[in-house]
């Protein structure tokens, strides 16, 4: 009978995984005890789907971060080996889901990535809450900080309203006041985009000035003429835009194509600070233009450092956050050796004791020093290569501190810094 | 007897009319059979199709877009002022140009097999990239690379139409396995320029940035420009030379009725063959003109044309190159003086409510040949 | 070229793959109902999933209703919708219908994104699955008696693939009435059922309805799982992945959707484990690829699908 076949397939279907899912019960192995463990960083980047440029970049600055993790261990001889597993969110809040699994079924105990907000909620909520797996997203929406995580989420990016702040003190002293100034907003139409807009929009109009717009697009539209036309019209006094590469790269076409926009007036969101110039974007959109971007990225030494390092290694090109997801990557693993384990929980805990000026600072230049510290048992104080890392209670990064630069000759070259109070 | 959902030959399928025929290839004027004889005689004797009712039906179709037209227009003008409705609509008829050079592929390949080709968006695609890769990889220049990327894209279609829709017609394979194959095919096209390319964004080597100052203010960027004119310069060509060249006979006739055009002597398979040849290097052209003119191309960017595409055709009526040309432009139009009453994050959104009430509306297009429904 | 054994064994991971498969399989049933027992191309059904994800949650955050009223009345709402689409749209015929729907669906997904007040835009709804964590909490605690307390995931598979099990015995059961029969009798002959009296065009939005309800609890359970919702997660590509499992499981066949989902969602989740030479961007392309390869290998070589009956193809010329 058919239908008696169709319930036999569907019931051995079901008893399939069920069967799979008890005979891997007994398989889950147990937490290997310190001092001699193998710590496995899950790193959750989005390879495809929207957000596919941003994959490659993130995942080497986390392989970098593994090697220099797994060097500095053997220069100070400890018995602590790191290895690095990647799976692609594809975008996507379901996909992200799966692949957090599966990186934490490979043995991950602490994560970098992924890097939008929804993908972060998603795991965050069916996953690592109740786990206590600790992750680091490199998205950086203010919405992140207020949902309840349970102290595992830490951010090395730092929320949106402290970018939008400096944005508008930027723009707020080139134009040398708000009052009655008109800045046209254009934005990618996604959570990044509409939330720094939209964040922007207030701290402007809260100050006595005006804005036109805020214009959404979207990354898909077949041209950009129209909404470019509507951002350059009447000749605002500033123009800020909260957009990716690749979309900006045609939009700012379009905007060039009007003759009315100067790059002079724009101002940019940490997204595309990226240098030198990618080919994708018209250089005169961004000769002369400034960006704000978290951190001290271009002056310290240890910025200097990952930039050789990132350089001299084959794969993509330099890329927005990916000194951040190094950051993270970094973290994680001091944090394991803080906790001599290899256990997610612990790790939760020790990674907001690596922030703050209470501990002694150490660069990832002096990574074997800052390990032999930790096992010491001295507090220390993780100086990124994004900036010196300051957790919040939250778990955000609180150093508001934003670098100004401007692109002079398609490089970045940083004017001044800016700190941003909430 | 096929099934009502595998008979493409209309777009309605009324159940109240089940006394007639349910392959209807005349459908209009009731007279099955009459008007595909006279395309076919039309055909063998070198001379147009005949004007019947159509004509007035299409005319009534023109009045109709035309005076819409004009009223947008002058709402346009109206509450925007010349200058900006005039910028819009130029920048319409940049966007219109990638519309209908997209959908006249579309629109061939429907109407001559009946086939929605869900994998056409990324048939676009795939020339753009070839175009890339020749132009900033192997530093060709771009009219060159345009060309590489139109041949390797006909060359695509044609693989496709001789590896799997030959078979499949000789299977006599249903609409849905036809369809669904599309969707697979769109899938695989797409990934393995994923696979073979990256997800990253890549851009030709052309200045996007620098625009010509047309009168009255007005300004239109040059490798638009060119866009437009080559774009439009092809589309007329193709349609000139499909309307009174016996190969464009030859697929009107195929498109009235396959068997009865096989009857009369027409080597379907050399015409349907060509049809692929043309939809391919026309998507191909419309891959790298698109992508050229916007400046940056990632794996995705056909398939998130090609509901617009599918608008566009459905639009002008299917199976018609001056109905795609007219459909694009029209859709163009639209989108973009839609962009000055309403935030621009809807413009999306604007041709697929056209693409729905065109089908509700006019399902064989404002322009359309109501023959072909 | 290596395969990581240790977490292709996990629990966790089978059990993730089980609720996106009993997802699936929920969202396809209705593409079954449609495409498989009435002939009716559906191209929209992921628009449908959205429509009652966001009725959920909006019903739950904006109207604080009961979670189970919300529920209901999600698939309520979603069925509504399929009446109004498909009373609109209905009677187009084949290619027609595929393009009004999946256009219709892409219209769900601008609204879910552009209209920020109603459906929280780009940053999504989060916070409507309260009642659904004690539920969980509860069931967890009964599970802890067997031993399977630490399975997080476990409740919302068992739930999934409940509301599964109820449709396929509902649905079973609808196909052997005569309902059922004058379904099976439009998608053979459509002018034949209509020259024998029957209303053609109530029957196809019936059927559309039903599907439309499916796809909602599907959304619902997507909802649940990813924990909060976000207009990209209703993309097309969710209904191409769903005809996918159609034609895996079969045309006309409802217990072979599982089978169907089951089996695709395994492949495409174990695929990520196979270590490849390759970028990680470029191996994540293999996995839909691979969904390509699965609609054009079924179509092509077995177009009744792996274990449908050949005769409920209806794809003579």
């Amino acid at each position: 009978m058919t239908r008696a076949r169709h319930a036999t397939a569907l019931i051995t279907s079901i008893a399939l995984i069920l069967g799979i899912a008890a005979g891997g019960a007994m398989m889950t192995s147990g937490v290997i005890a310190a001092p001699s463990f193998t710590m496995t960083i899950g790193d959750l980047e989005p390879y495809t789907g929207d957000l596919g440029p941003l994959g490659a970049p993130a995942d080497k600055a986390v392989k970098l971060a593994t090697a220099q993790l797994n060097q500095a261990a053997k220069q100070a001889g400890l018995a602590v080996t790191f290895k690095m597993v990647t799976a692609d969110t594809r975008s996507d809040p379901q996909a992200a889901l799966s692949a957090a699994r599966q990186l934490i079924d490979q043995g991950a105990t602490c994560l970098t990535g992924p890097a939008s907000t929804p993908e972060s909620l998603a795991i965050l909520n069916s996953i690592t809450k109740a786990r206590r797996i600790p992750m680091l997203p490199s998205a950086s929406s203010t919405r992140l900080r207020t949902v309840d995580d349970g102290h595992t989420i830490f951010r090395t990016v730092p929320p949106d309203n402290l970018q939008a702040r400096a944005l508008v003190l930027a723009v707020k002293q080139q134009l040398g006041g708000a009052q009655g100034k008109t800045v046209a907003i254009g934005y990618q139409n996604s959570p990044y985009g509409e939330g720094l807009a939209n964040t922007f929009k207030q701290s402007w109009t809260a100050m006595g000035g005006r804005i036109q717009g805020p214009f959404g697009y979207d990354p898909n539209q077949p041209s950009y003429d129209t909404e470019a036309a509507k951002i350059v019209a009447g000749s605002p006094d500033a123009f800020v835009f909260a957009d990716f590469p690749d979309t900006f790269g045609k939009v700012s076409a379009a905007l060039l194509r009007t003759g009315k926009f100067s790059a002079a007036k724009l101002f940019v969101s940490d997204a595309l600070a990226v240098s030198p110039i990618p080919a994708t974007i018209p250089a005169a959109a961004l000769n002369g233009a400034h960006a704000v971007n978290a951190g001290s990225p271009t002056g310290t030494p240890q910025a200097q450092a990952f930039n050789t390092l990132y350089l001299s290694a084959p794969g993509p090109k330099r890329s927005a956050l990916d000194a951040n997801n190094f950051d993270s990557g970094i973290l994680c693993g001091l944090a394991a050796v803080a906790a001599g384990a290899n256990t997610p929980s612990l790790i939760a805990t020790q990674l907001p004791k690596l922030s703050g000026p209470a501990g002694s600072p150490f660069t990832y230049l002096q990574l074997a020093a800052a390990m032999r510290a930790l096992r010491a048992g001295t507090r220390i104080h993780y100086v990124g290569v994004s900036g010196p890392i300051e957790f919040n209670a939250q778990g955000d990064t609180s150093a508001g501190t934003y670098d100004l630069s401007t692109w002079k000759n398609g490089a970045l070259v940083l004017v001044r810094q800016i700190n941003a109070k909430e | 007897m096929p099934s009502s959902w595998c008979d493409r030959s209309t777009p309605r399928s009324d159940p109240r009319s089940a006394a007639t025929p349910t392959r209807r290839a005349a459908g209009a004027d009731g007279r099955p059979g009459d008007r595909a004889a006279a395309v076919l005689n039309a055909a063998r004797s070198g001379t147009p199709p005949p004007a019947d009712a159509r004509a007035a039906a299409t005319g009534a179709g023109r009045r109709w877009v035309a005076a819409a037209c004009i009223a947008a227009l002058a709402a346009l003008l109206a509450s925007r002022g010349a200058e900006t409705a005039a910028q819009a609509t130029i920048n319409g008829l940049v966007t219109g140009t990638y519309f209908a050079l997209g959908a006249v592929g579309l629109s061939l390949v429907f109407g001559v097999l009946r086939l929605v080709n869900f994998a056409h968006g990324d048939m676009l695609t795939f020339g753009a990239y070839v175009a890339l890769f020749l132009n900033a990889g192997s530093g060709w220049p771009i009219v060159p690379a345009t060309l590489g990327g139109v041949l390797a894209t006909a060359a695509l279609a044609a693989a496709s139409e001789l590896a799997i829709w030959r078979p499949m017609r000789a299977r006599r394979a249903g609409g849905f396995q036809m369809l669904l194959i599309t969707v697979g095919l769109a899938f695989v096209i797409r990934n393995c320029i994923q696979l073979a390319a990256g997800a990253d964004p890549l851009q030709l080597r052309l200045d996007v940035t620098s625009a010509v100052a047309l009168p009255g203010g007005l300004r239109i960027g040059t490798v638009e420009l060119w866009v437009v004119v080559a774009g439009l310069g092809a589309l007329l060509a193709v349609a000139t030379l499909l309307r009174y060249g016996r190969l464009g006979k030859e697929m009107r006739a195929l498109a009235d009725n396959l068997s009865l055009a096989e009857v009369a002597g027409i080597d379907t398979r050399r015409v349907i063959l060509a049809t692929w040849l043309f939809a391919g290097a026309l998507a191909g052209l419309a891959g790298v003109l698109s992508s050229a003119a916007a400046g940056i191309l990632t794996p995705n960017f056909g398939f998130q044309l090609l509901l617009s595409l599918f608008a566009a055709t459905i639009l002008g009526g299917i199976g018609n190159a001056y109905g795609a040309l007219a459909g694009g432009l029209l859709l163009g139009f639209a989108e973009e003086w839609s962009a000055l009453f309403v935030d621009a994050r809807w413009k999306l959104a604007v041709g697929f409510v056209i693409l729905i009430l065109t089908l509700l509306v006019r399902p064989n297009g404002l322009l359309g040949r109501p023959a072909l429904k | 070229m290596t395969i990581d054994l240790t977490a292709l064994a996990a629990p966790d991971f089978w059990i993730g793959v089980g609720i996106v498969a009993g997802i699936y399989s929920i969202f396809s049933l209705g593409l079954q109902l449609n495409v498989g027992l009435t002939g009716i191309l559906n191209f929209g059904q992921a628009g449908f999933m959205a429509v009652g994800a966001y009725a959920m949650a909006i019903l739950i955050l904006r109207f604080h209703w009961p979670a189970p009223v919300a529920l209901a009345a999600s698939a309520a709402i979603a069925m509504l919708a399929g009446v109004v689409i498909g009373a609109a749209s209905l009677r187009l015929s084949g290619d027609y219908l595929a393009m009004a729907t999946i256009a219709a669906a892409q219209l769900v997904s601008g609204v879910a994104q552009n209209a920020a007040p109603l459906t929280g835009g780009n940053q999504g709804l989060l916070g409507y699955d309260a009642a659904w964590t004690t539920l969980a909490r509860w069931m967890l605690a009964r599970l802890s008696a067997v031993g399977l307390g630490d399975q997080s995931q476990l409740p919302l598979f068992i739930v999934t693939w409940a509301i599964f099990g109820l449709a396929l015995a509902l649905l079973t059961g609808l196909r052997g009435t005569p309902w059922g029969r004058v379904l099976r009798a439009i998608r053979e002959d459509e002018a034949a059922a209509a020259a024998l009296g029957k209303n053609v065009f109530a029957y196809k939005l019936q059927s559309l309805a039903i599907a439309a309800g499916l796809a909602a609890l599907a959304g619902d359970l997507l909802a649940l799982n990813i924990t909060l919702i976000y207009p990209q997660s209703f993309s097309a590509d969710v209904t191409f992945i769903g005809f996918a499992v159609l034609v895996l499981g079969g045309l006309g066949s409802f217990a072979g959707v599982a089978l169907g989902s089951v089996l695709l969602w395994s492949v495409l989740e174990a695929a990520s484990f196979v270590r490849l030479p390759l970028a990680a961007d470029k191996v994540a392309a293999v996995q839909m690829l691979i969904v390509g390869l699965v609609l054009i290998a079924v179509m092509v070589w077995r177009p009744e699908g792996l274990r449908g009956k050949r005769e409920e193809m209806v794809l003579r010329g």
